[in-house]
């Protein structure tokens, strides 16, 4: 009885609560991203690790923002190399946990 | 005349180096790539295996004389300047392959730098190439470029850019040219348009994927 209980409240509570946790994002500011080029560049790098679902740029700010997919991660020296490789660089990284209501 | 040309010709030499459209692209990207103005019409096809260097194939027709070439290339950045708001290249760029004028062939090899500067609102750039093909062909040029943006596009817009070319390629008959040109950039698309102040066109697409 006391089990049915628990899994009736369990039950309850994932129906009923909307937060679920979605991936991370992170914001990258760097140097060099001048062009609409560099944005293509940058989604063709990132989206290439299988772990990011989507990436924009604000050339303005020449800011890089990262939507991981859920779940997925990426550390600030494999960030660094992929900027690198797309023809940048980075200044400095922040991580952001994403919490997504439903 | 002449002079001014030798004067002109030693101007470019002196500018900042620069180039036309980026040689290397990003790890994994083709890049399709057609010229055409009143010397050549020109179209390349290279592939960015690494961020320092890509390779390709490259295919001319000259129009005077009546010929054509087909060459490997390799481009190699050779200094990447990433500053706040602008960026600076300078790359290598050579080939090998054979020149073809009424069924004779010849050997064909080219070197060249080029390199750029760019913020959002100012470009300038500067090429060269030294060209031999044994009896067939020879070329010694020089391009460089200013340009503006009329407005700062952002990531997804169309960007467009008003440019001034000058050649001058010591082989040519006609050694010196201007070009006022319209450069239109989206995404991986950069066309440019132009006619020189002697009523030559001047085409060129380029698509990387």
């Amino acid at each position: 009885m006391k089990k049915l209980s628990f899994l009736t409240v369990l039950t309850f509570v994932t129906l009923t609560v909307p937060l679920a946790f979605a991936g991370e994002v992170v914001h990258v500011k760097t140097l060099g991203l001048v062009c609409d080029f560099c944005s293509k560049a940058i989604e063709k790098v990132f989206l290439d690790t299988g772990k990011v679902e989507s990436t924009n740029v604000d050339l303005d700010n020449a800011l890089v923002t990262i939507n991981m997919k859920d779940g997925q991660i990426l550390d600030d020296e494999f960030i660094k190399t992929k900027i690198t490789e797309a023809g940048y660089e980075v200044q400095n990284i922040h991580h952001q946990a994403e919490v997504k209501h439903d | 005349m002449k002079i001014v040309h030798q004067a002109l010709c030693l101007g470019l030499l002196m500018l900042p180096l620069a180039a036309q459209a980026r040689p290397i692209t990003y790890p994994g990207g083709w890049s399709l790539m057609t010229m055409n103005d009143m010397d050549v019409n020109s179209a390349e096809v290279y592939y960015t295996p690494d961020p320092n260097y890509s390779i390709g194939w490259r295919h001319d027709y000259w129009r005077d004389p009546k010929a054509n070439m087909d060459a490997a290339q390799l481009n190699y950045l050779l200094k990447r300047w990433n500053n706040p708001g602008s960026q600076g290249n300078l790359y290598l760029k050579s080939g090998a392959g054979f020149a073809y004028e009424d069924g004779e062939s010849q050997a064909a090899v080219y070197a060249g730098v080029a390199a750029d500067w760019e913020d959002r609102r100012y470009y300038v750039s500067y090429s060269n190439e030294f060209l031999t093909a044994g009896d067939i062909y020879k070329k010694a040029s020089h391009t460089a470029r200013v340009g503006i943006a009329p407005y700062k596009g952002d990531s997804g817009d169309l960007h467009t850019w008003l440019m001034l070319q000058a050649d001058y390629d010591h082989y040519r008959d006609n050694e010196f040219s201007v070009t006022p040109l319209v450069r239109l950039f989206k995404g991986t698309t950069l066309g440019e348009v132009g006619v020189n102040l002697d009523g030559g066109v001047y085409f060129h697409l380029m698509k990387t994927f």
